[in-house]
């Protein structure tokens, strides 16, 4: 008998050692993990992406530069105006017309062109359905930029004056329909009057607020084609910038 | 000892040692993702014969029974708890051992292991059936490995009870032989078994509180918001305010199956009660997100634009969404089940009709965007932030209510 409680005792010692060792190898293991970050299957979890405003395929370097000295000079970075007068956009912009038309190319499927009458500044009801529409799409883009123009039908005096009131126009809708208290932090004007990077007819693709019979013909006269820029220009053109700047 | 005892003695032994094996490679898959990472679960009647991996379907009913809040007790004062598979290894571990020596020493008629053998069947017969109904009226999912346990827990109970029956006959033809032991040695031999069955049982616990680490470090560093101002009243309140109660901000998608359980299991926890719960939508669609090359979750902008649009039953609309989660699959990797949910929550939600696509919505759901871009974020989701402290990924099921208990400042 007592042989027996012997063996009991040994077999239950085994047991015990055999549990406990067993135990504690499995959470030292899995403490020395949690120490040193090391993993039991030998792969390293990545970094998880951190939320980040757009920075897109477009947003090349000169892109870049361009619309910083823009919103440098005229408003929006670092606060006080908004909005550059078309003589000095020129000396601020520092590149030529066909350049600054050029960079905002890679814009065409994000940006809208917004048409006016003659002489005008109202919107339009397609106007307004346009410019609510991309508004709302903002996405993680930072700026809104509107690019006002005149054609040269009139004094270049009086074109000013068309292209500002166009870019206000655009500027007083936002306002009063999405009463934004960060519009201004967000929006940038530009008029250029008739001075500067009148658009041509590779504009016509663009998102357009209404029709440009001339834009749809294959073969345009001198003086369809005229008529076809002047009614270009009577323009504002609106996009989202999905840049860092 | 007769011939039948030495069987059935053979068939406790056999259940023990199945226990033991289950209930090792339990209590082994918990241990191991107390290391605060994702590892694959061992989910079958033969573990550790079948390969594992973390996306295998069929260990699905083993995570459930292993995340939910029954694999393990003390959860608030442990990270993860203390399992109860521990009890379950010493418990078969003992029957194992003693059935072992009631062979070896030809001593398994003797009261004191028919005892032994019995007690030790009958916690385990009960802690299966306690276990089993959980996992059928609380967890309505079936773990392959926690089976195995119920097999081996019969097997034993079968063998045990045998042996007993057995053994009567077997003490009466040693007490005709002159072969019996005193009144006082045989009831202090079946306490001696017993403190062994004790022992056994709780020595694996003990070790596992005495080499447990401290987690206290690891918990609360994890980062922060950025601020708790909501400007653009992105924060969605879900539930009603509780006075005085802790802020708590949920970063969801409404497709994400992630965030349909651990929002159930934040809501389980204690501390659910004393939160004043906020939430905001980064749905992981590109639909809408622009920091997605892919959709992940496919449709989780329609139901964010549904939500804002909801207003203050917001809620309802995400534990619709949540309950909705298998019809709002993509069925394949061409499909893109927008417009079936945006039918799908028209038809439940009407009121939501004329608002879905309209500007403002979408600059409501843009502005939650741009508040996770403020707060500079993670994206993925869930995330919560308590008090503004973000609550590990790591400490979003195991450690959860021991995480939380840090973040409130009440441990």
């Amino acid at each position: 008998m007592k042989i027996a409680w012997i063996l009991n005792a040994v077999v239950m010692v085994v047991l015990l050692v055999a549990l406990g060792s067993g135990t504690r190898s499995m959470v030292q293991a899995a403490a020395h993990r949690l120490q040193t970050g090391e993993s039991l299957e030998g792969d390293n979890k990545p970094a998880p992406l951190i939320a980040s405003k757009a920075e897109v395929a477009y947003c090349t370097n000169e892109l870049k530069t361009v619309l910083r000295r823009v919103l440098t000079n005229c408003g929006l970075i670092g606060g006080g105006r908004r909005g550059c007068q078309p003589n000095e956009l020129r000396n601020v912009a520092q590149i030529s017309d066909a350049d600054f038309n050029a960079l905002f190319k890679p814009l065409d499927k994000r940006a809208g062109i917004i048409l006016f009458d003659p002489e005008k500044d109202e919107l339009d009801p397609t106007a307004k359905a346009m410019l609510e529409k991309a508004w709302a799409d903002q996405r993680g883009a930072s700026y809104f930029f509107v690019v006002a123009r005149a054609s040269t039908d009139d004094t270049t005096e009086r074109n000013r004056m068309y292209s500002h009131k166009r870019a206000n126009s655009v500027l007083f809708f936002l306002q009063d329909r999405f009463k934004d208290p960060d519009l201004e932090k967000k929006l940038g004007l530009l008029w250029l009057g008739e001075e500067y990077a009148q658009l041509d007819e590779g504009f016509c693709d663009w998102n357009l607020s209404r029709q440009v019979p001339e834009c749809q013909q294959a073969t345009r006269t001198k003086a369809e084609d005229t008529l076809m820029k002047k009614q270009l220009n009577r323009s504002a053109v609106i996009s989202w910038i999905d840049c860092r700047l | 000892m007769s011939k039948k005892t030495y069987l059935f003695l053979a068939i406790a032994l056999v259940g023990a040692g199945l226990g033991l094996f289950y209930s090792g490679f339990s209590t082994s898959d918990f241990v191991a993702h107390m290391d605060r990472q994702l590892h694959p679960v061992s989910c079958s009647l033969l573990p550790g014969l079948t390969e594992t991996t973390m996306l295998d379907q069929g260990a699905e009913g083993c995570k459930v029974a292993m995340f939910s809040p029954y694999s393990s007790f003390w959860r608030d004062r442990y990270w993860g708890g203390v399992p109860w598979s521990l009890f379950a290894m010493g418990l078969f571990g003992f029957a194992l051992a003693l059935a072992l020596w009631g062979i070896v020493s030809r001593k398994g008629h003797h009261l004191s292991v028919n005892i032994g053998l019995l007690a030790a069947a009958l916690v385990a017969v009960v802690a299966s059936l306690v276990f089993f109904g959980i996992s059928v009226s609380k967890l309505h999912d079936m773990c392959k490995t926690c089976v195995g346990t119920y097999i081996a827990s019969a097997v034993l109970a079968l063998g045990a009870a045998l042996v007993f029956v057995s053994s009567i006959g077997d003490r009466r033809r040693a007490a005709a032989e002159g072969e019996t032991a005193s009144g006082t040695a045989t009831l202090l031999a079946i306490l001696v078994v017993l403190a062994e069955m004790g022992v056994a049982s709780v020595l694996p616990v003990a070790l596992f509180l005495k080499d447990v680490p401290d987690y206290g470090k690891y918990v609360t560093e994890c980062g922060s918001l950025q601020t708790q101002e909501d400007k653009n009243q992105v924060l969605i309140p879900l539930g009603k305010p509780v006075a005085g109660g802790t802020d708590a901000v949920l970063v969801m998608d409404p497709l994400c199956p992630a965030c349909s359980a651990f929002h159930k299991r934040i809501l389980e926890t204690q501390y659910a009660a004393k939160m004043n719960f906020k939430l905001v939508m980064l749905p992981l669609d590109s639909e809408c997100n622009w920091m997605m090359t892919d959709s992940m979750h496919p449709g989780s902008c329609v139901l964010a634009k549904a939500m804002v649009c909801a207003k203050d039953k917001a809620g309802e609309v995400l534990d619709w969404s949540y309950s909705n989660l298998k019809d709002f699959r993509p069925k394949d990797k061409a499909d893109n089940p927008s417009s079936r949910i945006k039918e799908a929550v028209v038809k439940a939600f009407p009121q939501v009709r004329d608002c879905l696509d309209s500007p403002d919505t979408k600059i409501a759901l843009n502005k939650s965007l741009n508040w996770a871009v403020d707060q500079s974020l993670p994206v993925l989701t869930p995330q919560l932030y308590v008090n503004g402290r973000r609550l590990c990924d790591e400490d979003t099921d195991l450690g959860l209510d021991y995480a939380m208990g840090r973040l409130l400042g009440t441990k």
